[in-house]
């Protein structure tokens, strides 16, 4: 792995804000426990974790420093992946505390990473000054749509994330790497 | 391993650094770089212009930042719309954007550290005598150590240039520079600017001209895209000779008029009858040059 | 030299005047953005796909045509935040207009959007007479189409206060506008799973209610007809044990919880609210809310 990148794993660490995303997972274990005691299959609340947890993950890409980082020889693209990484383990650290504390039957981490990646690749190919924003939204707006819209074709494609997701985490991940020098 | 870009920063750069020819970009139907030319060798190159210019926006090509949507552009001999090369380009350069934002929670040491990190310098020691050593060019010894939100704007302004010159770069690329020094600081920052040009180039925009006309070797003015008019600062401030003229009166026929401290008018424009030139500053010829581009 | 003089205002109407002009400039950009209108349109397309289905479990379209509000009360959120997160970069620190009065306007520019939840909460009592009525019971003889009282529609209203005051608070406390997308998210999206809350203990403490209230009536062996007549009874359909549960609607319950989510909002508002009047709110926070709590547990049998 790239020695940069490695070395400046810790203090792009330090750069990150923990605190939303800690307050997050604190509110959507709250929830599956709540769930449990209900005694009701938690798949919703799961599919709500999954695009909170995604939509986190890919806001964290916000980098304040960008403008003074955009001419490094490191490109975005690494810094991007390495911000993914650090942000990416522990989430996923939270949704196996999630999956274990629930009777849902999901496919194990498969939604929450199809979904992180619709957001990533949406960050990656959406104009510069919005890509965050949007790619940070992608994840709640594919969740509302699939939760309201009527069954049907739209609705069941809203959700292959949920149905299909390693074949659309494969999709996605092709357009962030197609999207990689951008 | 520690760092790969030694080498090339060893080598003194000699020649031509900076070879850009019909460069243009737009932003939809807005040129904001339009067929610019250039050619830039050692030195500090100052570029000035009007508010829309395009000069950050030529910077931000210089910088690697933008590509151009057409032209040729050739930064330390290397053609950086190549992803290598631009990559090579970006390990010996240094830029400061307009208003650079910088992680509240570091320290000036690490933030510059961070940044030397990216610019592919591994071997922490070595790094990390460099982070101390542009702290110290730029004045933060004392501050280093200290949280960056808690410094104030014009040291934060300094975090930002230091960053810039970690790794010892070749092409230094800063859009106003010199923005929240006070008047010590901007001293500070010429010293620190000349030592740096002996080694490359340094491009800086700026609205300042007494600090072009103290600094630079070579001046660029901008106007709606383009360079209209390039030389250096003395050959600038000589565009306006024999044009400028002082008097008590308001006079409706120069192309520019202001009030002066002492309180007389300073006019640029075609000398009246009767009246004496006066000695012209850079200001004086910027102010005629960007006026009869017009 | 000469000078502009403005036109004198009078002492009493200028502060009035100045909050006007700040909530006009405010309310235009709150309209302006678009996600409070995406989200009101999801909300309405969820609206009409909830009608009665023959074997539905009673009271299913009853329940589900509340949760229904949670993207518009997302959006309210997210729309509010972005003039409060503006604020936390001081502008113009040094004008006459003080931060309390900056923080009302913004408030105030807020109401539209509240009036659009009341337009919204007219169109599910429209709806439901339309429809004739939301499956609530299968007992012959009893109540099994009914509308939501107006209590209960009261709290779509007093949660669009909820949802201003929430995104108040996180536009004025969270650094990165970016941040708010998944907080704002999963906070209205979970509290909008209603059945996490369906518990007695729980129930007083949920923040999209929705009734009936099941109470456990009788077990499996329990004979219905010796239950009281006006019980709406269903069999237990989420425990393994089964037994018979009671529907259970309440006006007085839904007027105590709008007490309740009014504490919410005062809280929330308070941690937007400018230092000078921040306690005012908190105590009125605290008295309401456990007011409504209390409220709650007193009224559920």
């Amino acid at each position: 792995m790239n020695t940069a990148l490695v070395q400046a794993a810790l203090p792009t660490a330090r750069a990150i804000r923990w605190a939303p995303a800690v307050c997050l997972a604190g509110v959507l274990v709250a929830a599956t426990v709540l769930a449990r005691s209900a005694g009701r299959p938690a798949d919703v609340v799961l599919a709500i974790a999954a695009a909170g947890l995604a939509a986190t993950v890919v806001s964290g890409l916000h980098d304040p420093a960008a403008g003074l980082l955009s001419a490094v020889p490191v490109s975005l693209m690494q810094r991007r992946g390495l911000r993914l990484a650090l942000l990416g383990l522990p989430v996923l650290a939270v949704w196996f505390l999630l999956d274990s504390l629930t009777t849902a039957r999901l496919s194990g981490p498969g939604p929450l990473l199809a979904v992180m990646a619709c957001g990533v690749a949406v960050a990656v190919w959406a104009p510069q000054r919005r890509a965050v924003v949007l790619g940070a939204s992608t994840p709640v707006v594919l969740f509302a749509l699939h939760q309201f819209l009527p069954g049907g074709t739209v609705s069941d494609v809203l959700g292959w994330w949920l149905t299909e997701p390693w074949w659309v985490l494969a999709a996605a991940t092709l357009l962030c790497i197609a999207g990689r020098r951008r | 391993m520690s760092t790969t870009r030694t080498d090339a920063a060893t080598q003194a750069p000699t020649g031509t650094l900076i070879s850009a020819a019909g460069i243009t970009k737009a932003f939809g139907s807005q040129r904001a770089v339009d067929h610019v030319g250039l050619t830039l060798g050692r030195g500090i190159v100052g570029v000035l212009g009007p508010n829309g210019a395009g000069k950050t926006t030529l910077l931000r090509i210089l910088a690697t930042v933008l590509a151009p949507d057409r032209g040729t552009l050739s930064l330390l001999g290397l053609d950086p719309a190549h992803p290598g090369a631009r990559t090579e380009v970006r390990r010996r350069l240094g830029y400061l954007p307009q208003s650079p934002r910088l992680y509240g929670g570091f320290t000036p040491l690490e933030m510059v550290d961070y940044v030397a990190i990216l610019k592919e310098q591994t071997d922490a020691a070595r790094r990390r005598h460099e982070a101390v050593a542009v702290l110290e060019a730029v004045g933060l010894t004392d501050v280093m150590h200290k949280r960056i939100r808690a410094l104030s704007g014009g040291m934060q302004q300094r975090v930002a240039l230091a960053s810039a010159l970690i790794g010892a770069p070749e092409l230094l690329v800063l859009d106003e520079p010199a923005t929240g020094l006070d008047p010590e600081q901007r001293i500070a920052l010429r010293s620190v600017l000349a030592e740096t040009s002996h080694r490359g180039c340094v491009v800086l925009s700026t609205h300042n001209t007494a600090e072009v006309a103290a600094l630079c070797q070579q001046v660029l003015v901008m106007d709606r895209g383009r360079i209209c008019w390039s030389g250096t600062p003395t050959e600038l401030a000589g565009e306006a000779e024999g044009r400028v003229w002082e008097s008590d009166v308001e006079e409706p026929t120069a192309l520019r008029s202001w009030l002066t401290g002492p309180g007389t008018r300073r006019h640029v424009g075609t000398l009246p009858d009767g009246a004496s030139p006066a000695v012209p500053t850079v200001d004086d010829g910027y102010l005629l040059v960007t006026r009869l581009t017009r | 030299m000469s000078t502009t003089t403005a036109r004198p205002v009078s002492a009493g109407s200028a502060p009035a005047t100045v909050t006007r002009a700040l909530v006009v400039t405010e309310a235009r950009r709150m309209l302006r953005n678009p996600v409070p209108w995406a989200c009101l349109a999801l909300s309405v397309w969820a609206l009409w796909t909830v009608r009665p289905e023959p074997g539905e479990w009673p009271g299913s379209s009853y329940e589900s045509i509340v949760p229904a509000v949670t993207p518009l009360l997302f959006g309210i959120s997210v729309a509010v935040a972005v003039p409060f997160h503006r604020a936390r970069h001081d502008v113009a620190p040094a004008a006459p207009v003080p931060e309390v009065r900056r923080t009302l306007a913004r408030l105030l520019a807020a109401l539209p959007l509240v009036a659009m939840t009341v337009a919204y909460a007219v169109l599910v009592a429209w709806r439901e007479r339309d429809l004739g009525g939301l499956w609530l019971g299968m007992e012959p003889g009893r109540t099994t189409e009914a509308f939501h009282t107006t209590a209960e529609l009261s709290q779509l209203v007093v949660l669009a206060l909820v949802a201003v005051a929430l995104g108040a608070a996180l536009g004025r406390r969270t650094s990165r506008l970016v941040a708010l997308v998944p907080a704002l998210f999963v906070l209205w999206f979970v509290v909008s799973v209603y059945w996490l809350f369906g518990m007695p203990s729980v129930t007083p403490f949920s923040v999209i209610q929705v009734q009936p209230v099941h109470l456990p009536a009788g077990t499996p062996a329990t004979d219905p007809l010796s239950l009281p007549s006006d019980w709406l009874l269903v069999g237990s359909p989420h425990t393994t044990g089964g037994g018979w549960e009671r529907q259970w609607v309440s006006a007085a319950l839904a007027w105590w919880h709008d007490v309740w989510l009014l504490g919410i909002a005062a809280l929330l508002l308070a941690v937007a609210w400018p230092r000078p009047g921040r306690r005012v709110l908190l105590a009125a926070g605290v008295v309401l809310a456990v007011a409504g709590v209390v409220g709650q547990q007193v009224v559920i049998p």
